[in-house]
């Protein structure tokens, strides 16, 4: 019993450190600043250095993906309700369509975005271009987890408020969102860390919107200066930031329909 | 307290009706059930009087109010549920809270109605439990306060004790009648157990393939059944295929022949002579007797029992009369000396029968 218990934790400790390590190094290779005599010094001089070019970067990677994230849950969670409830004319065909696009290859997606922004819709030609790139992009993940929610949520709860006399909105707010919390929830973080993260689309669109996202910067900065400290530290603070959101997000709204909610 | 009327309300699914041209109609203050097997559009029924499935045809009346095109929530009706709906994220006392805030009731007002909502249901003391945390029997009353909390003009059932066991169904069942008794409320209850049904109803609607086949007290349903269905659906019967031979207008009584046998049955004005007919028997109304009893009884035939199965308050027999089969219940402490008796010849007396007409094929 002991010998099995400490084989599988030794098992897991293994498992941890060999998916840290590469984070790890990262982290080691931002804060060692070398010398002009070849030793190797601790030094946070990097970060400092990153804060004026970086931060803004960064603020425009999670605008990005906080809007998407918005613009995903009001489209993804009423149209999963839709799909999953209503019998109509073609849903299967739609039901396709919408899933379709994260079938698409990444750059055949960009690329064919770019091209659409350049000739179609002029408009996206800028920050929206992303808004747009990524809603249209993640909103099969938030359909998904949403369906897969609403499958799972019996009707009867719905009639149970109507006939207590709630109308169709507050039924749906006060009893049919707080029992689908998890699929809700699992969505919203999926589509914001995929948003927050994403390279390919990006590096695609950078051009046409003339905008760099915080992921695009760090991939720029290695091609032009290698793998020095303050690109390191760059990879670090996104690291981060992308796993401060997560947990965060999990502490305080995930947690409470992850956990609170007993479907019998 | 509201009458409630439906008329001629149909539903259906694809092309086949679930609902077809019921008319329903449930007094101020009564009990009304509606009694049948599953699949007979009893719950379809009872859905759209509450405006939970849109009827294709026909139309709901609350007292003179058209509410047929209302939705559910503007028709202040209660809806206890099948499966146990009380809604798993709140406690005892948000879910009965529920329908007054949707009402936006005053908090003093909803506090007070709590208390008085679990006296009534007898679940003082419950007001923080979580529904996980509740046994079927408590959850289902907790449900009932929730809908009695909301102080609706009509309470609606859907076979709400059928996921809990027999001995609770039994206690709960009354429970039900006497809060209708004591709020005076009109209901509609929807039941496949006729034995629930007949302890609680004023009336019944019994329903078969959709349509209603019979409507009328249970001891009107049970001694005068005027369709093959209600006669087989409703407790047990003895079936027999016949011919009317002679009427006597002035007794009321018809001589039928089935296959050998005569009978004398009451029968109702518009049977003539020569008519298809079935002879229902009730097991319990036929009894062994005695060569010295035959003139008690109108009805007197020769048999030879095939069969007794003793079932604890009565032992049925299977008599071969002329080759058909009767079902007797033999009751009291008769029932005791019919235990090994296979082929032993018996004289069988009735009085009580009844009369279906229109009718030749024999039920299921």
């Amino acid at each position: 019993m002991l010998v099995t218990t400490s084989a599988s934790y030794l098992y897991l400790i293994i498992c941890c450190a060999i998916l840290l390590l590469p984070f790890t190094v990262t982290l080691i290779r931002s804060v060692s600043l070398a010398q002009p005599d070849g030793s190797v010094i601790f030094s946070l001089s990097s970060y400092n250095e990153i804060v004026g070019s970086f931060w803004p970067k960064i603020n425009l990677s999670l605008s990005i993906a906080l809007i998407t994230v918005a613009i995903d849950t009001l489209v993804g969670v009423p149209a999963a309700y839709a799909l999953v409830r209503y019998d109509f004319r073609g849903k299967k065909a739609l039901f396709s369509f919408l899933n379709g696009v994260w079938y698409v290859p990444g750059v055949c997606y960009a690329m064919a975005l770019v091209l659409a922004y350049y000739f179609i819709y002029k408009f996206f030609l800028g920050f929206w271009g992303y808004v747009a790139a990524y809603s249209c992009g993640f909103l099969f993940l938030m359909l998904l987890t949403c369906m897969v929610a609403f499958r799972h949520f019996d009707p009867r709860y719905e009639e149970a408020a109507r006939c207590l006399g709630a109308g169709r909105l507050r039924s749906f707010i006060r009893v049919t969102l707080p029992l689908i919390g998890p699929g809700v929830t699992a969505g919203i973080l999926l589509t914001f860390v995929l948003s927050f993260n994403e390279f390919i689309t990006a590096l695609l669109l950078a051009g046409p919107t003339r905008l760099t996202t915080a992921p695009l910067r760090v991939y720029s900065d290695i091609r032009m200066y290698g793998v020095r400290e303050t690109v390191a530290a760059e990879a670090t603070v996104l690291q981060l930031i992308s796993l401060l959101v997560v947990v965060l997000y999990l502490k305080f709204i995930g947690t409470r329909y992850l956990r609170g909610v007993i479907l019998v | 307290m509201t009458h409630v009327k439906a008329l001629n309300i149909t539903k259906r699914y694809e092309t086949v009706a679930a609902v077809n041209r019921v008319n329903l109609e449930a007094e101020d203050g009564k009990f009304v059930t509606l009694l049948g097997p599953s699949g007979c559009g009893k719950s379809t029924t009872l859905k759209i009087i509450a405006g939970l499935i849109y009827p294709d045809e026909g139309e709901i009346y609350f007292d003179d109010r058209n509410v047929t095109e209302l939705p559910p929530d503007k028709r202040n009706i209660g809806f206890v549920f099948q499966r146990i709906a009380l809604f798993p994220h709140m406690n005892v006392q948000k879910n009965i809270a529920f329908g007054l805030r949707m009402k936006r009731r005053p908090r003093e007002e909803i506090e007070r109605k709590i208390k008085e909502v679990l006296y009534i249901v007898h679940m003082e003391g419950f007001e923080k439990r979580m529904p996980s945390q509740l046994s079927g029997g408590q959850a289902q009353r907790i449900e009932i306060a929730r809908v009695l909390a909301t102080d609706p003009d009509i309470l609606l059932f859907d076979e709400p004790l059928s996921n809990i066991d027999a001995k609770l169904r039994d206690e709960l069942k009354y429970e039900i009648r006497r809060i209708q008794r004591e709020t005076g409320k009109t209901m509609i209850y929807v039941t496949h157990d006729q034995a629930e049904a007949f302890a609680i109803s004023d009336k019944i609607y019994v329903m078969n393939n959709g349509a209603v086949e019979q409507i009328g007290t249970p001891v009107e349903l049970y001694v005068n059944p005027v369709t093959p269905f209600v006669a087989s659906f409703i407790g047990s019967n003895n079936f027999l295929k016949g011919r009317t031979l002679d009427l006597n207008p002035s007794t009321k009584v018809a001589m039928v022949s089935c296959d050998g046998i005569e009978i004398e049955v009451p029968y109702s004005d518009g049977l003539r002579v020569n008519d298809q007919v079935l002879v229902c028997i009730r097991p319990e109304d036929i009894s062994v007797i005695g060569e010295g009893d035959r003139s008690k009884y109108s009805n007197v035939v020769q048999g030879k029992i095939d069969e007794s199965v003793f079932a604890g308050l009565l032992t049925r027999l299977n008599v071969d009369v002329k080759g058909i089969i009767l079902k007797i219940d033999v009751h009291g402490s008769d029932r005791f000396s019919y235990l090994n008796v296979k082929g032993k010849e018996v004289l069988l007396g009735f009085n009580k029968c009844s009369l279906i007409t229109g009718a030749t094929e024999i039920p299921a």
